[in-house]
Order: structure tokens, then sequence, then C-alpha cells
């Protein structure tokens, strides 16, 4: 069979002509043996999650910070809170680990931002983020240098990398959390998760294996404060790449400018009660003023009024900022599913038997095409500062006759 | 401030109950010898991996004892893998092969498998065994692997591409397709919303959305890909194909066909556990209402807003 043109069109292209020819040549990727099958496939064998022998020569918290074109993204500054926290709690350090091409730049606004070591990997083929890539560069340095715990952001890159890791390393990996504890006594890491759209908030443990991974969802840990006198090692590695072994290709990237609705402090989102598409383009005039983002229901959405991208609830994305102001919406579970865990919800609905007040802080029974416009006008007018400052002196009298 | 900071009396990880683990089990598998498979005669070999979830919003929570309470919901395929299973249908109808529906989970899953296959999927497999249960995603994609494997063992034909729903509704991980990946060594796609072949060059192209952003990026056969909710409009059985599904029927494999070792599955098997579950008592909040003329009302719910520290 070996050499022998198999049937199904022409196998291969470019450098992985070549790999094709060295039929069942074992290669090994990070120890593990995987076989190349005819076809060009390297398949590895099953492997069982088996515990982690010496769980104690497992140390320091690791992140893997995502860049863009060469500059960070949010998240990878995000996942510093946790993190630091977590190493201060188990007396040991934080290592990000950043890979690109060109990318040493970055390792300063890291250190800056909390972390105690940088390990960029630079390597032409990690320009952009590829599963294999990252995922062996990962892989690699993850055996050798063995962290107890690894931090990633749940972007849609970080899931997709923190799932290949998970069995490539044979960790326990806890999807999308959202509360991030260690538990010093048991040396854990305690991965809060909501589970069943939201309806309860389940703490994973991974006590067998390391290292504990867990992927923090976007936007809920703060950015912490960046200190500029904070020094850091910084720690340059090349790997070694194989393109044949990568096998993807990155033919298009493109920055859509579309609204990620899930980074967002502050949503305001509109439903049917809008009207039509011109009723709802008040929705996107009205988060503008407020500083947040424009979000639907389902049923904005399915009229065509706006983008599917910024749809809330079961079929839509999940939200969890701090404000989120519904309005026209009339609360139906599968929306509510997606919102109810913002800090402060806030609901406008002409029809006062709407079920949306009953998941909501404040409400105001009224068209939301009257309200709507009037705190636009107060925005406008600069009625929030003079709020807050009322606000602030009410704070400081309370505070002092607290005092007296 | 100096960079590392290891104190004496740094805690040490506590010893973790050791579990008995036969000494003889294997702890790698490769099955069958590569030669003896061979690529598809007429296109792709497909699986599609589907799960069936109670749906959401019926699954309550039991006020006095705070767990869920799953009976009453109804079970539904979970709404990516309807997806997956659309797109699968979509290639067998541009690029010939065959569509197989892989579904793990107990024998009530056997409407969903029937549901898809009369829909005009091939073959359906159950993967159903008390062993199974209990399983987190590690298993879980190894099960599936080991799945797919068999299921070339016994067409003879490589597969050529995996499908799954980009997440369940249930437990919401989207780990699964990237383990079943790299338990088979297959490159992989997520959560992308468009999809391409390349028959020549045996070449996947898909589009994948980002936060922000989307790219296109072309990965080799075999792979793993997994479908955005909503990238297509699942079709619906035919009446024709409903009773086709009850002729042909599903086979269903048990541990055993797997030829997979007891303890690499179920809680054995599963590097995490859950350790607690906080349904957060009410749902419901306590709503203020704000009175008064449209003014009023506006300039009460930024000053509360203010207060709450949220704007």
């Amino acid at each position: 069979m070996s050499g022998a043109p198999l049937a199904g069109g022409p196998l291969a292209d470019g450098p992985l002509a070549e790999a094709t020819q060295a039929q069942h040549t074992p290669v090994e990727p990070h120890g593990i043996t995987a076989v190349q099958f005819p076809d060009r496939r390297f398949r590895k064998p099953l492997r069982a999650c088996l515990p982690t022998p010496d769980l104690d020569d497992w140390q320091g918290v690791w992140t893997v910070a995502e860049q863009r074109g060469g500059e960070l993204v949010k998240i990878s500054l995000e996942m510093l809170t946790p993190a630091r926290e977590i190493a201060d709690r188990f007396h040991t350090d934080v290592t990000v680990v950043i890979m690109g091409e060109r990318i040493t730049h970055l390792a300063e606004t890291l250190i800056a931002h909390g972390a105690d070591r940088v390990l960029c990997v630079e390597h032409p083929a990690l320009e952009h983020y590829r599963t294999l890539s990252y995922a062996t560069v990962l892989t690699d340095q993850i055996i050798e240098r063995k962290p107890e715990i690894l931090l990633i952001g749940a972007s849609h890159t970080g899931r997709d990398l923190s799932s290949r890791i998970a069995v490539s390393v044979q960790a326990g990996v806890t999807a999308d959390c959202t509360e991030l504890e260690p538990d010093v006594e048991r040396r854990l890491l305690l991965s809060r998760r909501p589970a069943f759209g939201g309806r309860m908030l389940a703490t994973i443990v991974c006590d067998r294996n390391c290292p504990q991974v867990a992927t923090a969802r976007l936007g809920i840990f703060p950015v912490p404060a960046p200190d500029e006198s904070r020094r850091g090692e910084t720690e340059t590695l090349v790997p070694e790449l194989d393109e044949a072994r990568i096998g993807s290709r990155v033919l298009e990237f493109e920055e859509t400018g579309e609204v990620d609705i899930q980074a967002a402090d502050i949503i305001v989102a509109g439903g049917k009660g809008a009207g039509d598409a011109e009723g709802f383009a008040t929705v996107g005039a009205l988060a503008e003023a407020l500083g947040g983002v424009a979000a639907a229901s389902r049923e904005a959405v399915d009229r065509g009024w706006t983008d599917r991208s910024i749809q809330v609830g079961q079929t839509g994305k999940s939200v969890e900022p701090k404000l989120f102001i519904a309005a026209g919406i009339s609360g139906a579970v599968q929306h509510v599913a997606g919102m109810k865990t913002a800090k402060v919800i806030v609901a406008i609905n002409s029809d006062a038997n709407a079920q949306i007040f009953e998941y909501a802080d404040y409400g105001i029974v009224g068209d939301m095409h009257a309200v709507f416009p009037m705190l636009q006008r107060l925005m406008e007018a600069g009625a929030l500062e003079e709020i807050r400052r009322e606000v602030a002196a009410e704070t400081d009298r309370e505070g002092s006759s607290e005092t007296d | 401030m100096s960079a590392v900071v290891i104190p004496p009396e740094r805690p040490t990880r506590q010893p973790v109950k050791p579990l008995r683990y036969p000494d003889d089990l294997p702890t790698e598998l490769l099955f069958d010898p590569p030669t003896e498979l061979k690529p598809c005669a007429a296109g792709l070999n497909m699986v599609v991996c589907a799960k069936q979830v109670p749906r959401a919003e019926d699954v309550k929570i039991d006020p006095e004892t705070g767990t869920l309470k799953r009976e009453g919901a109804p079970a539904v395929i979970n709404p990516p893998d309807e997806n997956a299973v659309e797109l699968a249908l979509e290639f067998r109808a541009r690029f010939g092969g065959r569509v197989c529906v892989v579904c793990r989970g107990p024998p009530l899953a056997a409407r969903a498998l029937e549901e898809l296959l009369a829909r005009g999927a091939d073959d359906a497999v159950l993967l159903s065994d008390r062993a199974f249960a209990g399983a987190d995603t590690y298993p879980t994609s190894l099960t599936l692997a080991a799945a797919v494997m068999q299921w070339e063992a016994e067409t003879g034909e490589y597969v050529d591409l995996v499908v799954c729903g980009e997440e369940t509704t249930d437990s919401s991980t989207s780990h699964v397709g990237p383990g079943i990946a790299e338990h088979l060594g297959y490159h992989q796609a997520t959560f992308i919303s468009e999809l391409d072949y390349d028959p020549d060059r045996r070449r996947f192209r898909v589009k994948r959305h980002l936060e922000g952003a989307y790219e296109v990026v072309e990965i080799p056969a075999p792979a793993v890909i997994t479908a955005s909710l909503n990238m297509n409009r699942p079709r619906l059985a035919t009446l024709r194909g409903k009773v086709r599904a009850k002729l042909d029927g599903f086979h269903t494999w048990t541990l055993k066909d797997l030829g997979l070792p007891k303890h690499w599955l179920g809680l054995f098997g599963s590097p995490t556990k859950v350790g607690g579950v906080d349904t957060g008592g009410s749902e419901t909040r306590d709503c203020t209402l704000l009175e008064g003329p449209v003014e009023e009302q506006a300039r009460e719910l930024l000053r509360q807003l203010v207060r709450e520290g949220v704007l």
C-alpha cells in the first residue's frame, strides 16, 4: 500500500507531499507517538486521562495572552486579575505565554499589569492563531515547565486552544468560568461557571490532574491597574515548527468592527416594542449616549431590524453587563436566560403585565419612544453629571452624619 | 517590587485519594492496522456527533431542594447539532459520500436518532452503556473518537469529516469537538459559519467568526469542524424518511463494541469533578416601578443607576 496513489484525488501539495512519502514513520510531538497513516493522516493512539504523577512538581500560575496583529487583546490583561490573586494566595508567580511574530515588545505591558515572567514564543508560523501551531507550542511548554494552573480567556480562539490542550496534556479544563477562586488548603482552583443557561452556578475542581485549566468569560474580570515600575523577566523562545504538521493556512483575516456585546458594561436592548427598524435605531442612539452598546431580542432580529450578532438569549448570546436596559421586550424565558445575570436590569415596557418586570430591578411602564428620547435629552443636557454630584453629596452627608 | 517571591511557607498540594487503578490497564490503544482502510470511494465520509438535551426553558429548579428537575423537561436535539447534521447532508448532496450520526446517551436518545435518520442520514449509532455515565468532556470525546474509528473499521473506509455542534445548551463547554480532533490527530476548525471543500486538494475552507473579526482558514482533511447555531436552516424529516428510519433502524454500540477499557471512562476517566452546585436562589427580582411624568421617571432612573454605581 505504501507509495501507491490512493483513490480520491491527489494526496498532498507542497511540503505535505514529502510527508506522505514516509508512511508509518513515528513522529513524536510532545513525547506521544503519532502514527502516520496513508492519506497523510497523523493519528495518535487513544489515551486515557490518567492522574498526573508528582502533582507537587507542578508550580506556578500561567496565562496565555492573545494578540492580534501584534496588539494585545483586552482579555489578555483581564486574565491577569485572577492569575495575580491566585498566585499571591499560593505564594507562587505568574507567567504569561504569548505567541506570535515580533511580539516581545508586548512583554512590558504584561509585566506592568501583573505578570512576573513573560514567555515570548516567536515564530513566523505563529503570526496568526492556528490551532495546531499554537497547541503544539503550548503543549510542549506545559509538559516541559509544569505549571499548576493555566488560565485562558474564553474568546473563540481561547476556547479552541484550551479544548485541544485539555486532551494533549491530559488536563481538566473548566470552560467559560465567571468566578475563579483559589482553595489554598487543598491547593486547588475552584472554577465556577453558569450552567443550564445561567440557572445555576456549578463549581468544578480538577484534583488529580495538572495543570488545572480554566477559561474565563470575556469582560468578567477587570483589567488590573498598570504599574510601570513593576519589574519582571522576559524570555524569548524560538520553537521548531513544521508547516507540514500544522497544515492549515489563514487565507483572510478581517476586523469587522462588529461590537462584542459580551464584553460590554452597559447594554441597551430593544425588542418587538421598538415597532420598526427606524424605531430600533433609537436603541443604538441611547446606547451610544450612555457609553454602551445596543443589543436585541430575537423578535427584533427575526423581523430584520438588526443583525443576529447582537441577539441576546438562548439562541443568541449570554451577557453579564453591569447595566442591562430592556426596552419593548416582553421577557420570554429564552431572552431572560441570556441576560438575567446582569448586575442591574431596567425594564421599559408599555404593558404593565409584561413578564420582564419580574426580572428587573427598576421598571418604567411606558412607551420606550417617549422614555428613550427623554433619557437622551437629559444625557445631552448634562443631567448625569448633575445627578452624580447630587448623589456624591448625598453619600457625603450620610457619611458625616454617621461620624457625628 | 521583586519579580519572584516564593516564601518557605508555600502550601503543598494535599495528597489525592489514590484511585484503585488496575496495574495491567493499557494506557494507549491504537486500533485496526491503518493499511486495511481505504479512502471514501465516492465523496466524503462524514460522522456527525449529536446529543439530546433537556429543553433548557423547561428545566425547573426545585424550590425546596434547590436542585434541577430535569424529569419534566422534554428532550430535544441540541440546537447547534441540528445545524451540524444539515451541513453534512448539504455536503453529501454536493460531493457524495455518506453521513453517519453518532449519539451518546441513554436508550431514550433513540428518538433523536430516528428523527435524524428520517432527515436523511445514512447510518445512525447510539452509544449507550452505563460505563459512559458521569463522564466529563475528556472521556466523552474519547468515546466519540473511538466510535469514529469503529465506524471506519466497519465500513473499511476513512472518515474525512467529523461535524459537531459548537456547544451543547446544557453544559456549553464547546470542548468535545476539539477533543475528538486531538484524540484522532485531525485538524480542527471551531465556531464556523461557512464551509467549503476542494475535492482535488482534499482541503476544507471555513469561515470562522471571532470577536469583532472573521477569518477564512484552509485546513486539510481529515478534520473536525464545529457548526455555529443558525448557520443554516435544518430541514424537516420527510414522510418517506420517517418510514425508512423505522425500517432501517439504528445500531447500538456498547463499551465492548468500542473496545475501550472501562476505567478510561465515566468518573474514573474524568479529570474534572463537580464540587458543588449553587442555584443562586430565586431568579426574579423585586422591581421598583418609577412613577410620574416621563421626565421625572427618566431623571429618577438615572439617579438610581448612579446610586447603584453602574452609570
